[in-house]
Order: structure tokens, then C-alpha cells, then sequence
């Protein structure tokens, strides 16, 4: 995250957010969401939701070879939005979920493009973005607490050399 | 990812599973019977504008010096490549590139790097198949698995692409070329080899591509001598069935294949396609010309055809009961012809 907040446009790093907080919710705001909206646009698939395996590569120490750490399932999708784009372009949306959601993808990927309409930005970003990440964040800390509880602090173990 | 100034992907395959299947199947059929027109039943889903974005139009500018004069531009597609992007048609359906897209998307993956010649090198085709293929795409011959080659004219020798190595003869290239391929007969060559009868080609099987360089000739027999390295070759173009049809087929010389495909089209008004086009595709009814692609594998060698009196002398050879002094030459030669057809359209 440090590095993407380094190198990224602010642009980037806004879809970034809105991105990452469709692929963590479940379905059901997200279709909630795109229903509340009434009339959309009309959309076409550049990529219809498909599941596949991801092989994840990592690096030990983030710096030292790059191994394979496992293949991970994941769905993505992407629509085109015809019209109301920046320059009165096509619009492109992309969903990248983990696990097989064809249905969260096909709506994720709706939102991200609906998300760089300003007309819908706005709506959306209270209606949904917000509160998502609301929920995630609160999510986290709970996990992150009840892990806490569980934590050895090893510091306080003395190994008797100095004695 | 922040593509407000890249060009828009384009739609890929309709259904892309079915679609990369058929197509595979048409890859298959079109190497394992070398100079055979094999249609393509699947095609994606490209507008003439968004293909007239995949062509580098400012080419013409430095290349038609390079190049030979091009050759005068045809009434309709598929004359793109060879004519030369200042003459090419940007309205005309672009068959062609259309085909020489399927067979990337069906064929090209993370795995097998791309090579896109000077007429095809554009942000938009770039961004098309990095996305829908994901493949890299590199800048030298040399480093290519596959090649698009939408200007034949002024494509680099064969010896340029990677030939595989002797333990490895499948990291080898395989050349995806976008020429004319409706009418087999002009180049005046014959293919042989694995997957061309002789007994019923005992000449070659007659092929031909318009466009192609003058030094392919020679490239070939050095990259078939090379075997089982070398570099493998797929022409895409617009099925030559859909000309012949429309024009006289009576003609003396014309290609087994476009004769085949006539008259199946006319014995056959249930639209069925002929023989070799396995599987089912979703190609739109009445949507002719279809694209085809013709396989060249390596294992291929490749002539100048015969003298029409030498093809003569060898189907006699190879047909000794017909006497040509009962049968007057022209008569004898359609007579085989008519056998050939018979026989394949069993």
C-alpha cells in the first residue's frame, strides 16, 4: 500500500479505493446499490465474469526471489459503459474478486465504471463506498482485537545469559 | 489502472470458450492439411472502425518505398495487406485481420510473446491483446512465439524468428500472415508433404498467396530443409469458396478447394458448410465472404507448380487408362477434375 500511495496518481489511487471496497463486500449491497440508481446506462461485456486460478508470486523479504506462493481462485469481469466517459468516450469497468462470484463481478465491475461518472460518483460514494469500507474497517479491527488477545509478548522472556 | 487516454478494448470472442474451441479445431485442421482453405466459423466481434484503429496508416509514408509497388487495389477485402495501407479500403470488412485476430485470441497467452510487424504495431491492437489474451508483446522477431504480420510484402526472413533447438523444436515460431489467400492459384505454387495426398495431388496440391515476398520461395525450402526445426505459417484471409462461387467456375486451373466449396454450395442449399470446416461456430448466416486460414507447417515443401502440360503428363501418369488421343487434352484434364470432386465430396 505504501508503495502505491508513492507512485500512484491521486486518480488511481481513488479507483483503488472504490475497487477495493467492491471486491471485499458481498453481493447484496452492491446489487441494492446498482437497483437504487434506477436507470442506467447500457452496458456491454469486454469480458463476460469468468473463474480461473491466479498464481500468486511473492518475494521473501519483499526484495529477495520471486517464488510461487499458491494459485488462488478468482472471478473477474469487465463491462464497457457506452457515452458519458471524460472525453464523451467508452468507459471501461473492472471487477477482480477473489473466490467464484460471477454475479458480485458482473456488479463490481458495473459500479467501478459508474464510479468515474461524476453524475453517479457522488451518490454512490455515500450510498455505498463509504459505508462498505466503514464496515470492512470496523471488520478488521475486530478480527485484528481478538487476535491481539492471543498475542505472546517474547520480549519479556529472559534468556539468562547477562545474569 | 487509469486508461482514460488508452484506446477502448474491444469486444473479444462472443462466447469465448466455444468460439477459441472452434477456432482451435480450424488451427488444427488447417496444419495437418497444408495449403487447404479451412473457414473459420468464429470470429470476434470487431467493427470496421475499431479494426481501422488496429492499422498503422502513417506506414505507407516510409514503407511503399521499400517495398515493391503495390500491386492495384481489389473491389473488396482482404486486399488490405498487400495493396498497402494508403490503398486500403477503411470501410471494406477487414476478413483478414479479423481471422489473424481469432487465431491470437484462441492461440496466445502469458506464456507465448508476440510480435506484431510495423503495419500492425498501434496502441490500440497492443492494448486489444494484452488484454484479452494477456500475452507480452515484444519488439524483435527473435524473441516471438507468434507473429501478426499484416504487411507480407515487407515482413523479415524467416531465418529472423526463432526455428526452436534441436531438444526443443517447439519453441519455434509460428507466423500468422494477412494475404489474400481467395485466389490459390495466382502464386503459381504447389505444396507436398504430410497431409497432401499424392495420389491425388500427384503435381501438388496447386497454392498460392498474393502479396508474399519474393524471397519467400527460397526462405521456405531452407526453413522446411531445417525440419523438424523451423518457423510454421498460417495465411489468414477471406475464404476463396465465396469468390469462386460468384464467378464462373468453369475456369481451366481453378483450384480443387474453391471448386469443392462451389459445388458443395450448390448441392447444399441447407447452408451447410463444406467438409473442412469442423464444429459449430457462430459465424452470422449469410456472412460472405468468410474468413478462412490456410496452414503452411513445416513439415511442408513448397514448389513452383508445374507447367499445365507437365500437370497434364502427371495426371496421365497417375491415371494411365484414359488415353489422351480418345480424350483431347482439355477434356481429360476436366475429367479428373470431376473425379476429384466426386471423391471429395463423399
Amino acid at each position: 500500500m505504501s508503495f502505491h500511495a508513492k507512485q500512484c496518481p491521486e486518480a488511481t489511487r481513488a479507483r483503488q479505493r472504490w475497487m477495493r471496497a467492491f471486491a471485499l463486500a458481498d453481493e447484496n449491497p452492491l446489487r441494492l446499490a446498482v437497483q437504487s440508481l434506477g436507470s442506467l446506462p447500457a452496458y456491454s461485456f469486454l469480458r463476460k465474469p469468468e473463474a480461473g486460478m491466479l498464481m500468486l508470486e511473492a518475494r521473501a523479504g519483499s526484495g529477495g526471489q520471486r517464488f510461487n506462493l499458491g494459485e488462488m481462485l478468482v472471478t473477474r469481469c469487465t463491462v464497457s459503459l457506452a457515452g458519458t466517459g471524460g472525453d464523451g468516450g467508452i468507459l471501461e469497468g473492472h471487477a477482480y474478486i477473489a473466490g467464484n462470484h460471477p454475479r458480485q463481478a458482473e456488479l463490481a465491475a458495473l459500479l467501478d465504471a459508474l464510479m468515474q461518472q461524476p453524475e453517479h460518483a457522488g451518490v454512490l460514494e455515500d450510498l455505498l463506498v463509504r459505508p462498505l469500507l466503514a464496515g470492512q474497517e470496523k471488520q478488521r479491527r475486530e478480527t485484528e482485537a481478538e487476535t491481539a488477545r492471543t498475542k505472546v509478548d517474547f520480549f519479556t522472556l529472559v534468556r539468562g545469559e547477562d545474569a | 489502472m487509469n486508461d482514460s487516454t488508452a484506446p477502448p478494448v474491444q469486444p473479444g470472442f462472443t462466447d469465448p470458450v466455444h468460439d477459441s474451441q472452434a477456432c482451435f479445431r480450424a488451427i488444427l485442421e488447417a496444419l495437418s492439411r497444408p495449403g487447404r482453405p479451412v473457414l473459420l466459423r468464429a470470429l470476434p466481434a470487431l467493427t470496421t472502425e475499431a479494426l481501422g484503429r488496429f492499422w498503422k496508416t502513417s506506414r505507407s509514408m516510409t514503407s511503399s518505398q521499400l517495398v515493391p509497388p503495390p500491386l492495384p487495389p481489389m473491389e473488396e477485402a482482404g486486399s488490405c495487406a498487400e495493396a498497402g495501407a494508403s490503398t486500403r479500403d477503411p470501410l471494406s470488412p477487414d476478413l483478414p485481420l479479423r481471422a489473424a485476430i481469432a487465431v491470437a485470441l484462441t492461440l496466445c497467452d502469458a506464456d507465448t510473446p508476440l510480435w506484431l510487424d510495423p503495419s500492425l504495431d498501434t496502441p490500440a491492437l497492443r492494448r486489444h491483446l494484452r488484454f484479452h489474451c494477456g500475452c507480452p508483446i515484444v519488439s524483435r522477431p527473435a524473441q516471438a512465439l507468434f507473429a501478426l504480420i499484416g504487411d507480407p510484402a515487407g515482413m523479415p526472413r524467416l531465418a529472423e524468428f526463432p526455428a526452436g533447438e534441436a531438444a526443443y523444436p517447439d519453441r519455434s515460431a509460428t507466423l500468422v500472415i494477412l494475404a489474400d489467400s481467395r485466389q490459390p492459384g495466382e502464386g503459381g505454387w504447389s505444396v507436398f508433404g504430410p497431409g497432401v495426398s499424392g495420389e491425388r495431388y500427384p503435381g501438388g496440391l496447386p497454392f498460392g498467396v498474393r502479396g508474399l515476398p519474393d524471397w519467400f520461395l527460397d526462405d521456405w525450402a531452407r526453413n522446411h530443409a531445417a525440419y523438424p526445426l523451423g518457423v510454421d505459417v498460417l495465411f489468414a484471409g477471406a475464404h476463396p469458396g465465396a469468390e469462386a462461387a460468384a464467378s464462373a467456375n468453369g475456369t481451366a486451373g481453378t483450384h480443387p478447394e474453391s471448386e469443392e466449396v462451389a459445388s458443395s454450395k450448390k448441392n447444399d442449399t441447407a447452408g451447410a458448410h463444406p467438409p473442412c470446416a469442423p464444429g459449430s461456430g457462430h459465424t452470422e448466416p449469410g456472412h460472405s465472404p468468410a474468413a478462412a486460414i490456410v496452414g503452411l507447417p513445416r513439415s511442408a515443401t513448397l514448389i513452383p507448380a508445374p507447367s499445365p502440360a507437365r500437370r497434364l503428363a502427371l495426371d496421365l501418369a497417375h491415371n494411365p487408362a484414359q488415353n489422351p488421343a480418345q480424350n483431347p487434352a482439355g477434356q481429360a484434364h476436366s475429367q479428373s477434375r470431376r473425379e476429384e470432386q466426386a471423391c471429395m465430396s463423399q
